[in-house]
């Protein structure tokens, strides 16, 4: 199915459920990614994933065409993962989830990550308060603007900065400690 | 050039903010400040390795998955409706019968405590109950004028109109979000 989001969307609202299928194959890969990133085991992806669509079902009349679809998308997305981490009292990766690395050894960039690094990275930000986690993932990971990262947590730029550079002060903080303890052994 | 200057300026670098002028004055401080160039070395790998961190992909059945579920949604919605509906129209025909019911009795001088204690009377282990509301009935129309009794008529239906309300607000939340959320859930 073609069109643009915002047309797909108000076919949605006209009664036309193949246009909301059409929408969760364009951004369920993005959104998979955004929960997996933010630190939840692998094995609750799927059904937080279901969650947000259905969330972003129910809400499509609230959704605001000046704005790109994809970030009012994030912005639930990572509501709905809080809350489950938060349900959860858990917010640390088990340790399958942390050990674990792409098993695709047939793409190249992969052969460049040392998996050491690729597991100290995911335990340290699978530690950060979640305030300094979503935007340091949205940031760095998903390459979204201060803007869209502004109305993702819905706080002003100088908020968004700051969280930023304090997340990105507490990982260096946590890697640092890591790689002494990796030296000291 | 201080060490915390150019933390501040490393920041800048990872925000793609820091000035090309800027990012040379960090560059030669963090050439001869190893303290410095360890803390650029972890980030810059941080941030490098984030990028590349592995993709994971959807089910191919996602979107089916989350297309029956909207399905069931839509039909528990359509059932909720239509049963609130009923429960609405039931409320209604309740209270008017209600309210029908007051107007004959004030009009006709006869109040509900008096029908009250009349009715419970005739049931088993109610007898002391009965006695109880005709004795407030009778000190009412004894001591106070009819109509007391007609302002205690009134505050009856009042407050049987409020506690019906609450209940269908409260019925039609947790019909309309939580039930539809969980059994979708389920």
């Amino acid at each position: 199915m073609n069109g643009t989001d915002v047309e797909l969307i108000e076919m949605c609202l006209g009664g036309n459920d193949e246009a909301f299928s059409e929408i969760i194959t364009r951004y369920k890969k993005l959104v998979f990614n955004v929960i997996y990133n933010l630190s939840v085991n692998k094995s609750d992806v799927s059904d937080i994933s279901q969650e947000v669509f259905l969330k972003v079902y129910r809400s499509l009349k609230s959704y605001n065409p000046q704005y790109k679809f994809a970030t009012w998308l994030i912005k639930i997305t990572t509501n709905v993962s809080i809350d489950w981490l938060r349900q959860k009292k858990n917010n640390h990766l088990s340790v399958d989830d942390i050990t674990e690395t792409s098993d695709d050894e047939s793409n190249p960039e992969d052969q460049f990550i040392d998996k050491e690094e690729l597991k100290q990275l995911r335990k340290a930000i699978s530690e950060l308060p979640e305030m300094y986690r979503v935007p340091v993932v949205l940031f760095h990971q998903q390459h979204m603007s201060y803007r869209e990262i502004e109305k993702v947590i819905n706080e002003p730029q100088t908020i968004v900065k700051n969280r930023l550079y304090r997340g990105r002060h507490m990982l260096k903080e946590k890697l640092q400690s890591y790689k002494e303890e990796v030296q000291a052994i | 050039m201080k060490c915390k200057e150019c933390n501040i300026m490393m920041m800048k670098y990872f925000d793609q903010t820091l000035t090309k002028d800027d990012e040379k004055l960090m560059n030669s401080h963090i050439e001869s400040c190893p303290h410095c160039h360890s803390e650029f070395d972890v980030l810059e790998k941080a941030f490098a390795t984030l990028e590349m961190l592995p993709q994971i992909d959807a089910d191919d059945n996602f979107e089916l998955d989350v297309m029956k579920k909207i399905t069931l949604m839509k039909e528990l919605k359509t059932e909720t409706t239509e049963n609130f509906k009923k429960a609405f129209f039931g409320a209604i025909s309740f209270i008017s019968l209600l309210l029908f019911s007051s107007l004959i009795l004030f009009l006709s001088d006869a109040s509900i405590l008096e029908l009250i204690s009349r009715g419970v009377k005739s049931l088993y282990g109610l007898v002391e109950m009965a006695r109880h509301v005709q004795f407030i009935y009778d000190v009412i129309s004894v001591f106070y004028s009819q109509s007391i009794l007609v302002i205690i008529d009134t505050m009856v239906s009042v407050l049987i109109l409020i506690g019906l309300g609450i209940s269908f607000v409260i019925i039609r939340k947790l019909l309309n979000n939580n039930l539809i959320i969980e059994k979708v859930k389920e």
